[in-house]
């Protein structure tokens, strides 16, 4: 090839690579789909993000509701339905929100609608608080639950499901040893203490895991920060389920403040443990061990601490419409319809969650199973969320959330000596950093 | 003497076979727990089951569309790297055989290095953007268009080290032959390559087969899912179904599992091809 051939050459592909860097840019969410709505059609096309609340079966459930609606709205509305693997939700919705792509709604867990609204990504659910409201339905929702999604003056989401934690037990094994359901921390330990020889232990419990922390904690009348958004870990009350969880080491398998969740359940699976932590969903994980083990098992109502206060945990999941979106309107719509026919997620999707209203608890797939029951009428009226007692979530406690301040100091506590007075006044600034930093 | 030398190397491959029993522990626990039922996967301490059952494949099988998800992992696998391994030779060649000759592009391949040092997740914004605009976002092309750039800088870096490893008398004896150019690379140059271009293949065919925060964030459709993404699909918020997981990835490694087998011996031909005289 002649060089001046070849000059020419290099020069052409030199410039078509400058040429192609011309496609980054920040796209104003345009996509050709999105857009031939608007040619004439009519029918507003919205994407929704849904989160796997459940096993494989969910997602073709959640598909078959999807189709459901659009047939229902088939002249003005089209849902397209994905669902969003937990492993990097956080980033795959970060990178969707920050480069317009196409996400008008989607489900998503307890914080994540709070951190968006900070960045103003959030399409405000009042006119859809306001709907629910003239139909008299307010009050179906469970208690606090919208509360929990309110933040300055606005409802950034609608209460989705629960997630309420409670202790699983094998009454199997209380029963061979002669031992009752206790009901108190002094009763819970005698009964662990009694169970825990021979290879075997009381509680299957997992350090890693903040669960049993924050069950006593809240039981006791503790929390991670107060009404006023001021950090509020380093109190008598919280060291007291400290010092509790540390005793609880004594009925434990030894090393299980590195546990993670499911060595620990391996435990309880295995009936070497009696008691363990968990959340609602693993209900489900009990019956598919097998009808013989479900039937050993039972759910304990909330202990009550030496506070005397009787308390549950919970997490609160909602459903949310997205600032970016072309159709507002459609997207509240959306919503307010698949709170309303989402009865079939639980009884054929079989999710994990409690739903997040109150005539859901008398679905079959709840009101049949023995544990969601006991969930439903003994743990949930007393749950609290990690924000308690301050009325509504914010973006820091996120971030508390995200740090894994609590499984922090459940493994500090469970694996080190460290004295509890320095173990509570280290976390509580490290709340309180956080708290200044993202005011 | 003879003896003795049976003996040695009896006891050493006997060390290579533990050594290699430990270090694959975590994939024949998969295998083994993939064929555990749902009550044996928590109750059951033993790598293998007492009962073995195919019921997890079957669940697997049934419940996901788990052959979709092979089907565009092996698609996006392979033309990723043909194309890579394409575009690398070409390009490797060239920094070899012409880059250090001239002053400016001395260091080129350098270049390329450095390139891997970029955190990838900041691409991500970027990505999705430009995807978006001509049309690619939530496509398997999207994301072929992705990996090939992603895979490009550390392969050509890496078989350009192979050409250097050809001496250019062989180039210059290829020319005196008659051969041009591009015919001194295919004919001669290539073949001699075989092993460097056999491992450029399986590190961007096994990139392609693991990737996952790319895959992610660029499709959502679930008939588009790589077998990464589908792997999710037993993973929930805080449970995970381990059985039909464990089903799963037994069966994600398979097709990567043959394709190794497949390309070793071209990696090993390529290592003896020079080793006789004459």
């Amino acid at each position: 090839m002649k060089k001046r051939t070849k000059k020419i050459m290099s020069l052409l592909l030199a410039g078509a690579m400058v040429v192609s860097l011309a496609g980054c840019g920040k796209s104003g969410g345009s996509d050709s789909s999105k857009d031939s709505d608007s040619k004439g059609s009519g029918v507003a096309e919205i994407t929704f993000w849904d989160m796997p609340w459940g096993p494989a079966e969910y997602q073709n459930v959640a598909e078959k509701l999807v189709d459901q609606f659009n047939e229902e709205h088939k002249d003005t509305i089209k849902v397209k339905y994905q669902s969003i693997p937990w492993d990097g939700c956080f980033n795959a919705f970060n990178v969707a929100i920050e480069s317009g792509a196409d996400l008008d709604v989607s489900t998503g867990s307890a914080y994540q609608p709070h951190q968006f609204a900070e960045m103003d990504e959030i399409l405000p659910m009042d006119d859809v608080v306001k709907a629910f409201e003239e139909e008299g339905k307010l009050d179906d929702f469970v208690d606090g639950s919208l509360d929990q999604f309110q933040m300055d003056g606005q409802q950034v989401a609608m209460p989705w499901n629960i997630d309420p934690k409670g202790i699983y037990y094998n009454k199997e094994m209380l029963d061979a040893a002669g031992l009752t359901a206790p009901t108190t921390w002094d009763e819970f330990y005698d009964c662990c203490k009694a169970l825990t020889k021979d290879g075997v232990y009381g509680l299957a419990l997992a350090g890693n895991n903040p669960w049993q922390l924050e069950a006593l904690m809240f039981d006791n009348g503790g929390s991670y920060i107060d009404e006023d958004k001021q950090a509020n870990f380093d109190t008598p009350q919280t060291k007291e389920a400290l010092e509790f969880l540390r005793k609880l080491k004594d009925v434990c398998a030894p090393g299980s403040a590195g546990y993670k969740r499911d060595e620990a359940v391996k435990l309880f699976m295995q009936e070497k443990a009696a008691f363990i932590v968990m959340s609602a969903d693993f209900s489900v994980e009990i019956k598919n061990q097998s009808d013989e083990f479900y039937d050993k098992c039972e759910v304990l109502e909330p202990l009550t601490s030496p506070e005397g206060i009787q308390r549950g945990m919970m997490g609160m999941n909602g459903i949310m419409g997205y600032k970016q979106t072309k159709h507002p309107e459609e997207v509240k719509t959306f919503i307010k319809w698949w709170i309303e026919n989402s009865d079939v997620l639980w009884e054929e999707g079989q999710m994990g969650p409690f739903p997040s209203r109150k005539s859901q608890m008398e679905l079959s797939s709840i009101a049949d199973n023995k544990f969601k029951q006991v969930f439903a009428e003994s743990i949930i009226p007393v749950g609290v969320p990690l924000n308690f007692p301050h009325k509504g979530a914010f973006p820091a406690v996120n971030v508390i959330e995200g740090e894994e301040l609590g499984a922090e100091a459940s493994s500090t506590v469970l694996g080190t000596d460290t004295p509890i007075d320095e173990i509570t006044s280290t976390i509580n600034d490290k709340i309180q950093t956080i708290l200044e930093a993202n005011e | 003497m003879n003896k003795y030398k049976k003996l040695k190397a009896t006891a050493f491959y006997a060390v290579l076979l533990l050594i290699g029993l430990l270090i694959n522990l975590p994939i024949i626990n998969m295998v083994g727990s993939a064929f555990k039922s749902s009550k044996e996967i928590f109750t059951n301490n033993n790598l293998f089951p007492h009962h073995p059952t195919v019921e997890n494949f079957k669940n697997v099988l049934e419940r996901t569309p788990f052959f979709q998800y092979v089907l565009n992992s092996l698609m996006v696998a392979i033309v990723v790297s043909i194309i890579v391994a394409v575009v690398s030779c070409l390009a490797g060649y060239a920094i070899s055989r012409y880059a250090k000759k001239i002053k400016f592009f001395k260091h080129y391949s350098s270049l390329f290095l450095i390139l891997q040092m970029f955190p990838g997740v900041l691409l991500m914004i970027p990505v999705v953007v430009l995807l978006s605009d001509i049309g690619l976002g939530d496509s398997l092309w999207g994301l072929i268009l992705v990996y090939v750039s992603t895979n490009i800088p550390f392969c050509t870096w890496m078989i350009s080290g192979f050409f250097d490893g050809i001496p250019s008398e062989i180039d210059e004896a290829a020319k005196i032959d008659g051969c041009n150019v591009f015919q001194s690379f295919a004919k001669i140059v290539v073949p001699l390559s075989s092993s460097g271009i056999a491992s450029i293949i399986i590190f961007t065919f096994i990139n392609c087969w693991n990737e996952y925060m790319l895959a992610n964030v660029i499709l959502k459709s679930q008939d588009l899912r790589t077998l990464p993404l589908g792997l999710q699909t037993f993973i929930m918020q805080f449970d995970t179904d381990w059985s039909s997981l464990m089903a799963a990835s037994t069966m994600t490694i398979i097709p990567v599992l043959f394709f190794l087998i497949f390309m070793q011996k071209h990696i090993v031909s390529g290592l003896t091809a020079g080793a006789v005289k004459g």
